[in-house]
């Protein structure tokens, strides 16, 4: 017995001594270039021990247990593990991780591994971005990302989108700030081609605090293709050819259901019928039809990146030119962009990071999106009318008929107006960065940069002398009273002509700079691990523009002749009386600057506990020195479960647990609203003595010292999960966003004076908005089969918005337009903002005992709207409050994003699809004049007892039909398919032996169909004010294409 | 290292706007005096509204329009039906008030730099900021007044609607402080005079029966002044003579200069309200005409009110069927409530005006005609009894003009005889805004359609109650 004791004994000590430790060298370098890996870490598993390669990939670890694994990782490369036998040198080679962006995800000042992410992010990756062959990459952010919303304002060429990040956080400028590669490139998101963007990682809750002030509305980080060390070149060209349709047209009256109309409003009213022989019309003008064409859209762009042993590169250049559906000639817009990422290892511890784009735009456009716009023309004007009027084109009405003053007297011929459109604007921009990174010590790096945005842009545009017919006040000339078929060029007959074309020309030009230095410092103790961020940033934006506009009276009036140096002033006085014509030169010239501090903190221990709190200092010109200085700070937390030692579940690859909140902040207003200016003698304080208009000064907008920025209030909490082998991973997040001290320009008392020409109400903080709802997220990747694999993305967000407070006075703030004056909008304590707040309808009159029922309704007849009398006084009241109440909302409940991908063999094919729900729309691009066309559901009118419960009668008395009221409001519900795509690769045996690495061939449909109830162009029609949004006035339709391409790269 | 590279940061954010002028650092030199008052004349611009409404809302004119709801806010006020919303009448409240402050401002100022000719120019912006005040009373009675200078959105939520007696109490000392500072003519034509300072007290003093007192300005305006009738009626209103000796006061309007637009009628330097009252005009040669929104229209009644023999009826009245009559080839599109009948003093004529050429026509606004001095100071001797004769004399001067005889004129007496002055005031002064403030002024309402007790005033402005703080108090009855 004894003895097996100590037998055990001696094996238990034999043991120990054979676990002896040894010392491990070798080299690091990488699959595809051989070259040594600089940086990787090696840490024995199960330890906190560990050291990094150097400069050639060398390393050595000592005091190696043997048995134990090392562990090889570095970012962007699969960690590989290796078991040490015994003190012999082991070299490794890593292989890329193509994946390997997806796991890093772009915070601000940095970047961090997904895994210890503990705010709300999304990200979307160049696959997903160019998949539907955007032309902008607002584009390529619709339906793909949860918690994103994008609506478009017009699908005509080069039309901007609007972005919403959680909601409307502000009455104000919603969109959100947008970073590329480092540099913030302002406003214009056109700059940049999508073909260019490695990925987008989108910030959604108040980890957008460490841009402070301009953080409130989410922010945009943009990654683009860049070059990595030791590669040879890889080129890439992708191009594509599409044809546009407008995707839908309004069904409007033709002909002979229009004259008919017509007749009965006529005879309802009591006057002759205008059209007794309908067999007589043979003229029917489908207005639509006939401007609606066919455009073509290309695009191409190719690229280059790379690197070598010190330097990476990525150069792109790309062309897309993009005709308009509605008079292409008139309507375009081309872009050029170049690109260059430059990096170059200076020395070993200093690297040079430069960013360059260029973007050249060029575009021209006809009138579009308001009242005077060339659909909202179409719209209205009769079938009745042709189009052109036979004569030659040389006289007075450039051969188009016109329309008749008793179709309003602003409504003319939509093909006139194009003739008479000449315009064409221009931009030139350059946006950079030089940025010089120094490893001051091994984990503490100090970041300098400077980039910058120069912009130089403006247009040109003609008005030559149009008359549209008689009493249309589109007429810029006169007809000669005593030969109609001349101009009248000569208005106060002194014998010398005085009435010319106008030209206009514009030149502005803004520069932007950042100038931010930051320290990064990354240390280790233990298992705990820290990342420190400290910087400064100073910021400017300078705008300087000038704007002429005059006469063109030198030379031919044409457009290639109109240019503001062909313009002269005229000045003539007959009888004391002034006539004139002058050059108006003006300029306008403006900076802004922020100085900004800020910090963060990031911790995690083993991967399991995060933690991350950071704070920005910013100090803005926008606001006095009263209230210059704000603070934003915002903390987050989270927990990676599946770290957990005791986590034991297969099904579950990892589960994080996340949670944050902060501050962030918005002061997008005008400039210097605080300080009260005067209009300056150019300005609305003007007065006629003697006939000669005197200019004098007065007060602009009035001025608020104690104005300060809007900060908005952010709560998070969500997780992510990851399943089946990480086929399957979800996101689901809650947010709750609260904005107060919203700036606003209120409605003031008269008494200060603000409705004076030129003068308006100071901008106040006066208000306050929430926003709360869900983000989902779903991404679904499994390969069958080495031939067949399916990608299945759904993403789903929830707003629910509402102004908690709207703190002027009267509670709220209108907008929109209805018919010609009437607001549609309100932005009102308790309410969503920009609700719809009308008159309620309750169908439709029957007969005069319905009436005699209903509460007093001014002047209604059987066949009339009737409406609710909201206050209960028996009275329903026009043109007061007392009767209006809530008849829709713009903002869509839920908006959901589905996109397929299969892969099958050679073959890929995919689809996306977008659905917005609970989202209303006003149908606001009727005229409403007798003569005026009708959509075609008027059909269904309400023509005796039992007709119609929807539709009024015919009559222009009944013009109590045509005030703002649910009858207007249409449900805008819809889904859409955005992109059908089916695509060919070349197999690779194939490509090699012509040395390519992928050629692609694909055809695709965008926006091949909605299904909505929407009875308008497009239910998701939008305007960047939200207190105007989904009011319908006629926008341009969206467009569907039909694309074919290829991606090639070699 | 982080913190040194912001070495200035706070000289780095101490910047102005370069080339514009600050509201608090301003009034340096005459020129920024004489341009603040500009900006002060600049608001006389916008009371064409008051004088589309002061007709509209009294028995001579119906709305009109393109159809019922064309201009609601107007068609409301013509059927007595409007309502603390309307929105016409938050626009003169708004602007009226817009042109108080702009005058504030410079009293606020009044004393940083000397000028010579500062008194004057001090009396002009007094004359303007009571005849704002005035517009105010005669729509909405009691009015919030502050004097001293602009005001912040504190203090306008502080201030209480001011008696309407106490307002005139300080209308009739300003104007009566400024006549001395005020020539009877000016080198320039629109500016403030002696007479309009003195007529506008008159009128001041007769809409509260303060009857000696009118009569003592406005005889100084008849007396002293340089003024006499137009000796032919169908000229005063042709946009060739004005400023013409019979115009006390005349705001200025012109079209050839500056373009209008529909979303900001106080920035028009053309007159607004002249579009707004042509005809509707389809085709023909209707020259020297203009088309026009057909707003404002006269009725059958007022035309009948002419006897045979006034020639003030054609310049009043424009009779459109008679015009198409002499000129077959002109056809016309009918409006709302039409008429037939529209405002000749103010139609819009074909001139060289720039778009949007229906809100930017040339008419000057006649603002105080001699004939209506003539006829304040009639009625100030008659119900006054002042004097009959001296009554009967102003009155028939007015008379003999319109019929170019003495047969027409006036021998009544008394009570007889106000009246007599009342109608005359009607058919002279028919279309030039005052009817529906005389009306109002002599109780006699019964003819205008829908009137009540409560239509003595307008409603304030619900919204501007609100924004005011709630603290004033509604006009009864609304």
């Amino acid at each position: 017995m004894t003895a097996k004791i100590l037998r055990v004994l001696v094996l238990l000590i034999s043991c120990v001594t054979f676990g002896q430790n040894v010392t491990v060298s070798g080299t690091v370098k990488e699959n595809v270039s051989d070259q040594p890996l600089l940086g990787v870490n090696i840490l024995i598993k199960g330890t906190n021990r560990g050291v990094t390669t150097d400069f050639d990939g060398n390393y050595t670890i000592t005091d190696v247990p043997i048995n134990s694994v090392l562990v090889y990782s570095y970012l962007g490369y699969v960690d590989q593990e290796v078991t040490v036998k015994n003190g012999n040198p082991i070299n490794v080679v890593l292989v890329e991780d193509s994946e390997a962006l997806d796991e890093v995800v772009v915070i601000g000042y940095g970047t961090q591994r997904k895994e210890l992410v503990s705010g709300a992010f999304s990200s979307i990756e160049a696959e997903r971005i160019t998949q539907t062959n955007p032309g902008r990459i607002e584009d390529a952010l619709r339906g793909n990302a949860s918690g994103v919303q994008v609506t478009s304002n017009s699908g005509s060429p080069g039309a901007s989108l609007n972005i919403r990040i959680r909601g409307i956080t502000t009455n104000g400028d919603n969109s959100p700030l947008v970073i590329v590669d480092g540099v913030n490139i302002g406003t214009d998101l056109s700059i940049i081609d999508p073909n260019d963007i490695e990925k987008m990682d989108i910030i959604k809750d108040a980890s957008t605090a460490i841009y402070g002030v301009q953080g409130a509305n989410g922010v945009i980080l943009i990654t683009t293709k860049s070059g990595r060390k030791d590669r040879k070149t890889k080129f890439s060209y992708n191009s594509f050819f599409s044809f546009q349709e407008a995707e839908n047209t309004i069904d409007l009256m033709d002909n002979y259901e229009y004259a008919a109309y017509v007749n009965e409003i006529q005879a309802a009213d009591g006057n002759a019928i205008p059209y007794p022989n309908l067999q007589l019309l043979d003229t029917n003008t489908d207005w639509q039809d006939e401007l609606f064409e066919r455009a073509p859209l290309v695009s191409h762009s190719l690229s280059a990146t790379g690197g070598s042993e010190k330097v990476t590169y990525g150069i792109s250049a790309s062309y897309f030119t993009q005709d308009g559906i509605i008079a292409s000639d008139k309507s375009n817009y081309q872009r050029w962009t170049v690109k260059n990422n430059l990096g170059i290892n200076l020395t070993e511890k200093l690297k040079l990071n430069t960013f360059l784009l260029y973007t050249n735009i060029r575009s021209q456009g006809i009138p579009e999106g308001n009242r005077g716009s060339v659909l909202y023309y179409a719209l209205n004007a009769s079938p009745l009318t042709a189009i052109y009027d036979g004569t030659d084109g040389t006289g007075v009405s450039r051969g188009f008929e016109y329309i008749g003053v008793e179709q309003g007297s602003e409504i003319i011929n939509p093909f006139a107006l194009i003739n008479n459109t000449y315009n064409e604007g221009f931009a030139d921009r350059f946006t950079g960065k030089v940025e010089l990174e120094y490893d001051v010590i091994n984990d503490l790096k100090f970041t300098s940069r400077f980039n910058f945005n120069y912009s130089d842009y403006g247009g040109r545009s003609f008005s030559p002398l149009s008359y549209y017919g008689p009493g249309k006040v589109n007429n810029n000339v006169s007809l000669d009273t005593n030969d109609p078929t001349m101009f009248d060029l000569d208005r106060n007959d002194d014998g010398t002509r005085d009435v010319y074309g106008t030209v206009s020309e514009n030149r502005q030009h803004t520069f932007d700079f950042i100038f931010e230095n930051f320290l990064d410092y990354k240390k280790s103790f233990g298992d705990h691990n820290f990342n420190v961020l400290l910087g400064t940033s100073i910021r400017s934006e300078t705008y300087k523009g000038f704007f002429g506009s005059g006469p063109l009276n030198s030379g031919p009036e044409t457009w290639d002749n109109a240019y503001l140096g062909n313009s002269n002033s005229i000045i003539q006085i007959v009888d004391g009386v002034v006539t004139s014509s002058l050059v108006n030169v003006s300029d306008g010239r403006n900076e802004n600057r922020w100085y900004s501090l800020f910090g963060r903190l990031q911790y995690d221990y083993k991967s399991k506990y995060l933690f991350s709190a950071m704070i920005r200092r910013d100090a803005s010109t926008k606001f006095g020195p009263n209230n210059r200085i704000g603070n934003f700070p915002s903390f987050s937390g989270g927990w990676v479960i599946s770290n957990e030692d005791f986590f034991n579940v297969d099904l579950i690859n990892s589960l994080k647990i996340r949670g944050s909140w902060g501050i962030t902040g918005n002061d997008k207003i005008g400039d210097y609203r605080w300080l009260g200016l005067l209009q300056g003698t150019t300005g609305e304080a003007t007065y006629p003595f003697d006939d000669l208009i005197v200019n004098g000064n007065a007060i602009g907008a009035l001025a608020n010292p104690d104005l300060k920025w809007e900060t908005n209030y952010q709560t998070n909490v969500g997780f992510d999960i990851s399943l089946f082998d990480r086929k399957l991973s979800l996101t689901l997040d809650y947010y709750r966003k609260k904005t107060e001290d919203l700036l606003l320009v209120p409605d003031v008392s008269a008494l200060l004076g603000a409705s004076a020409g030129g003068s308006s109400p100071p901008f106040v903080n006066a208000g306050t908005i929430e926003n709360k709802g869900f983000d989902f997220s779903l991404n679904f990747d499994h390969q069958f089969t080495d031939n067949f694999s399916i990608n299945l993305g759904y993403n789903l967000t929830t707003v629910k918005n509402k102004a908690l407070s709207v703190n002027n006075a009267a509670g709220f703030i209108s907008g929109g337009l209805f018919n010609l004056n009437q607001a549609t909008s309100r932005f009102q304590t308790g309410l969503p903002i920009g609700v719809f707040y009308g008159l309620q309808t309750n169908g439709v009159f029957q007969n005069q005992a319905e009436i005699d029922a209903h509460a007093v309704q001014p002047n209604a007849q059987p066949g009339d709207l009737r409406y609710v009398d909201v206050d209960g006084d028996g009275v329903i009241e026009y043109g007061s409050s007392d009767d209006l109440t809530v008849i829709g909302n713009p903002i869509p409940d839920v908006t959901m994003g589905f996109n397929l991908n299969l892969n099958f063999y050679q073959f890929d094919f995919g689809t996306s699809l977008y659905a917005s729900i609970g989202n209303d729309v006003a149908r606001s691009y009727e005229r409403f004049l007798t003569y005026s066309n009708k959509p075609d559901f008027y059909l269904n009118r309400w023509t005796g007892e039992g007709t119609s419960n929807e539709v009024p009668r015919a009559s222009s008395l009944a013009s109590n039909n045509q005030l703002w009221s649910s009858f207007y409001v249409e449900d805008g519900s819809y889904l859409r398919i955005q992109n059908v795509q089916l695509g060919y690769s070349i197999p690779e045996k194939f490509l090699e032996r012509i040395g390519l690495d992928q050629f692609r061939i694909y055809a695709a449909v965008n926006n091949l169909y909605t299904f909505t109830k929407y009875r308008g162009y497009n239910p998701d029609v939008s305007n960047a004010n939200p207190v105007a949004s989904g009011v319908d006035l006629g926008q341009y339709p969206n467009t569907r294409t039909f694309t074919t391409g290829i991606n090639v790269s070699f | 290292m982080v913190l040194m590279i912001c070495y200035a940061c706070d000289d780095y954010l101490e910047i102005l706007p370069e080339g514009q002028e600050n509201s608090e650092n301003y009034f340096n030199s005459e020129s920024d005096y004489q341009n603040a008052l500009v900006g002060v004349y600049d608001l006389l611009s916008t009371t064409y509204l008051s004088n589309v409404l002061g007709e509209i809302a009294s028995d001579n004119t119906l709305c009109g329009g393109g159809d019922a709801t064309d201009v609601l806010d107007w068609q409301q006020i013509d059927d007595m039906t409007h309502t603390a919303d309307n929105g016409a009448l938050r626009s003169v409240f708004q602007w009226m008030y817009a042109g108080i402050s702009r005058a504030n401002y410079i009293i606020e100022f009044k004393d940083k730099t000397d000028f010579s000719g500062k008194d004057q120019l001090l009396a002009e912006n007094l004359f303007l900021r009571s005849y704002y005040y005035f517009e105010l009373v005669k729509f909405f009675g009691d009015v919030p007044m502050y004097l001293d200078g602009r005001i912040s959105i504190e203090e306008s939520q502080s201030i209480d609607r001011t008696p309407k007696a106490q307002v005139y109490a300080q209308l009739e000392q300003d104007l009566n402080s400024i006549i001395d500072d005020l020539p009877w003519q000016q080198d320039q034509n629109g500016r403030v005079t002696k007479g309009a300072a003195l007529a506008l007290l008159g009128k001041i003093y007769l809409y509260q029966d303060k009857f000696p007192e009118a009569v003592t300005v406005l005889d100084r305006v008849i007396n002293e002044g340089p003024y006499d009738l137009v000796s032919d009626y169908s000229t005063i209103f042709l946009n060739s003579n004005e400023n013409n000796i019979e115009s006390v006061f005349e705001v200025q309007y012109s079209g050839g200069q500056e373009g209008a637009s529909f979303g900001c009628f106080q920035c028009v330097e053309g007159n607004v309200a002249a579009g707004f009252m042509g005809v509707r005009w389809l085709g023909g040669n209707y020259s020297p005409y203009a088309y026009g929104f057909s707003f404002n229209v006269p009725v059958q009644e007022l035309y009948d009110a002419y006897e045979d023999g006034d020639t003030r009826r054609e310049p009043t009245i424009f009779d459109v069927n008679a015009f198409m009559a002499s000129r077959p080839d002109v056809t016309i599109t009918e409006g709302n409530e039409h008429t037939g009948y529209f405002n000749h003093k103010y139609l819009p004529y074909a001139e060289a005006v720039l778009p949007d050429q229906n809100i930017n026509h040339s008419n000057n606004y006649r603002a105080i005609r001699f004939s209506d001095v003539l006829l304040m100071a009639a009625e100030a001797y008659s119900r006054g009894g002042l004097g009959d004769g001296t009554a009967q004399a102003y009155l028939n001067r007015v008379r003999r003009r319109a019929f170019g005889d003495t047969n027409h004129d006036i021998t009544s007496s008394g009570s007889a005889l106000t009246q007599d002055i009342w109608n005359e005031r009607r058919l002279e002064l028919a279309g030039e805004g005052h009817r529906f403030f005389d009306q109002v002024r002599t109780g006699q309402t019964s003819s205008i359609p829908g009137f009540t007790g409560r239509n003595v005033l307008f409603p304030i402005p619900r919204i501007e109650i609100e924004l005011a703080g709630n603290r004033w108090p509604q006009n009864d009855g609304y």
